[in-house]
């Protein structure tokens, strides 16, 4: 069984429908009664190479996934920036306003100031 | 000033012909206010599934006899949970360019600059006519005309007005029809990644995988507690959450993708919107649904 279990990498097994076969074939057999203590060592140990097989395969599969998600997100963030770009343009407008609205505000505190010291 | 109130008049009606109706503009607004978390649908399930994999973990860990066996096993559930909140990290980087665009959209389809202008014109038509009138108590022979001010910051609301509007809806119509292309490939590339046999074959491997690791647990350590016995129920309740969020999600992305390309007829008809668009509702409707799973999801965590 040990000698099997170290043949097994993730190349040969192809799916995790394949390793869950095998992983209940382990864990039934270490769950029968009357076993040796080296069989049981010996379970237990093919029993943990299993389940690094498992993380290796599940690793392998995750990233196929992610690299489904290609770089076309790049195109779009560029996209946005320049959106964000026009948004503070328009709202420049709004602020040119507000400026325009600060010079005649300051231009009548001036002209106030200067009709009652009897300048105009 | 009679040369110019013509002149105002001239551009606000030239920048009205190229404007979009009050409700096209919400429109655009609408449809980033719904769109603006989306990433975070794509990374739950991986998370999701991240959470039942330590948890399952933690069951067969328990049935190892060899203390540094169980050790070792413990510290490769550790790394692999890691390294599977890294992967999922990358793919809500990958997707959180979708709500940068729908926040772009809402700053741009704001109303606020529309209203910033109003109340700035307003107040320069005030000052113009404390203006005239203080130059009105002078010892001038001939008086100005009062309220002058107040038809200027008018026009000039009125025009900022039109300027504005104009200039929102030429950006908003060029960047929403350059984005449908990009959004488009985006959501086929979700799709892919949500309906591929990988992501369906590891949501079915953690299923089976719950219960053997139990079953496991059961017959090796001989200790069913009622805490271990709900941990299982709560773990096939966390499955059943992950195999629902996978089909929200594409249900999600199949509207948002239909919802932008509807998004993109609207704002190209030069016509007022007399009802809601139809793929945005349901969008939003898809999306209500899917806040819904991941809030029962984190509040079952916490």
């Amino acid at each position: 069984m040990k000698n099997k279990i170290k043949a097994m990498n993730t190349e040969k097994i192809k799916t995790l429908e394949k390793l869950l076969d095998t992983i209940e074939i382990v864990e039934n057999a270490r769950s029968i009664d009357g076993l040796t203590a080296e069989e049981r060592v010996q379970l237990e140990k093919a029993s943990v190479s299993l389940r690094n097989v498992e993380r290796s395969i599940i690793r392998i599969k995750t990233n196929e996934l992610v690299d489904t998600l290609t770089e076309d997100a790049k195109a779009l963030d560029y996209l946005a920036d320049e959106i964000n770009l026009s948004a503070q343009k328009l709202a420049g407008v709004a602020k040119a306003i507000e400026k325009a609205s600060n010079v005649v505000k300051a231009f009548v505190k001036i002209a106030a100031k200067a009709i009652s010291a009897g300048l105009v | 000033m009679r040369k110019i109130i013509p002149l105002l008049v001239l551009c606000s009606l030239f920048f009205s012909c190229s404007t979009l109706s009050k409700s096209q503009t919400e429109s655009v607004h609408q449809f980033g206010e719904v769109t603006e978390n989306f990433s975070a649908y794509p990374s739950a399930i991986m998370n999701e599934l991240a959470e039942i994999r330590m948890k399952r973990g933690l069951f067969y860990a328990s049935t190892l006899t060899d203390p540094m066996r169980q050790l070792n096993e413990l510290d490769s559930i550790h790394s692999q949970r890691k390294y599977d909140y890294k992967v999922s990290e990358s793919i809500d980087v990958t997707f959180r360019v979708i709500d940068k665009y729908a926040q772009s959209l809402i700053l741009l389809s704001s109303e606020d600059y529309n209203d910033n202008l109003q109340s700035h014109a307003a107040t320069m038509g005030l000052d113009i006519d404390s203006l005239i009138t203080l130059y009105n108590t002078t010892d001038n022979s001939r008086s100005l005309p009062t309220g002058i001010g107040d038809a200027l910051g008018n026009i000039i609301g009125y025009g900022g007005d039109r300027y504005i509007r104009g200039k929102q809806a030429e950006k908003i119509k060029d960047f929403v029809i350059k984005a449908d292309t990009l959004i488009a490939v985006m959501t086929s590339n979700l799709l892919e990644y949500l309906e591929s046999s990988n992501l369906q074959e590891l949501i079915s491997y953690e299923e089976n995988m719950i219960r053997r690791n139990y079953l496991s647990y059961l017959q090796l350590t001989k200790a069913s507690t009622f805490e271990s016995q709900r941990d299982y129920l709560r773990l096939k309740q966390n499955i059943d959450a992950a195999k629902e969020l996978r089909a929200q999600t594409i249900q999600a992305t199949t509207d948002l993708k239909e919802a932008h390309n509807e998004l993109v007829k609207v704002i190209q008809k030069k016509q007022k919107l007399y009802r809601t668009i139809q793929e945005l509702q349901v969008f939003y409707l898809q999306v209500t649904n899917l806040r819904r799973t991941l809030k029962a999801l984190n509040e079952e965590q916490n």
